[in-house]
């Protein structure tokens, strides 16, 4: 698989969602949800994201049943850590994938994707 | 969520019995054991593809690792798990008692990996360990839970 790099044209503020299966949500003291940091995580080091601008979030709903969406943006994904780059899967051109920087530790791996799911927002 | 100090029954742990020919475990100990252990059971009935992005069935082996997990660290003052699928057919637990965490995961491998969340946060290095569960796993995680209780 070619090496990614990261797509300067897609701005920090930039705002992406990702489906988390419902059983990768938990609850917190205060009765808030977030993700688990294993909905962030992937076997090939490229996690699917959508560019909440571009694509339908209805019809993104409707290809993962049993999930929640969630948000975060492209300056959250960067500043763990990784880079985000188009990749127009399935003739899809709002799909992204986030990677790891080149080099980054498998342990920072693990980490950043525990900070992540922290900021990660889950819609209604 | 409140997290009792688990002083009461630690010393039992601490010495376990002598006479016994295997290792037995009282589920009567903690009431979250068997909604746990049933939970991690039912991670099984999810298909391929469970989280829509191609990861397999919840191998057997890694519910075999975090049933057996759960029963060596069933002590009362241990808030229930969240219980979760992982991607490459691995089972997760994730336990919570305020600023501190851990998150067990169990691979078809065998391997069981932890992290560890010392303080709220985050982005601070130090609030984040993660490591492998290499030598008497159950024992290194029950280390790892009586830490996050407040008991150690």
């Amino acid at each position: 698989m070619p090496s990614r790099q990261n797509d300067p044209a897609i701005a920090d503020d930039t705002l992406l969602c990702r489906a988390i299966s419902n059983s990768q949500v938990c609850r917190g003291d205060e009765g808030t949800e977030r993700p688990e940091s294993w909905a962030f995580l992937s076997d090939d080091n490229e996690v699917s994201a959508w560019i909440v601008a571009e694509t339908n979030l209805e019809a993104l709903k409707a290809r993962f049943p049993n999930s929640r969406i969630a948000e975060f943006t492209v300056g959250e994904a960067r500043k763990y850590g990784n880079i985000v780059a188009r990749d127009p899967a399935e003739g899809d051109p709002s799909h992204v994938v986030i990677c790891p920087s080149p080099g980054k530790p498998t342990k920072k791996i693990r980490k950043d994707a525990r900070r992540l799911a922290s900021k990660a927002r889950l819609l209604p | 969520m409140s997290c009792a100090v688990w002083a009461p029954t630690r010393s039992q742990l601490e010495k376990p019995a002598q006479s016994q020919w295997g290792r037995v475990t009282s589920l009567f100990a903690a009431p979250w054991v068997l909604e746990a252990l049933d939970r991690i059971s039912t991670l099984g009935d999810l298909p391929p593809n469970w989280d829509g992005y191609g990861s397999p069935r919840i191998d057997i082996r890694a519910r075999g690792a975090a049933r057996r997990f759960v029963a060596s660290v069933a002590f009362e003052g241990l808030p229930s798990p969240h219980i979760s699928p992982v991607l490459g057919g691995s089972v997760g637990l994730h336990w919570r008692c305020g600023d501190r965490e851990l998150e067990f995961t169990f691979q078809p491998d065998g391997t069981i990996e932890f992290l560890r969340i010392l303080g709220a946060d985050l982005d601070r290095d130090e609030n984040i360990e993660e490591g492998t569960l290499r030598h008497e796993p159950e024992t290194a995680g029950l280390k790892l839970l009586l830490w996050m209780v407040g008991a150690r």
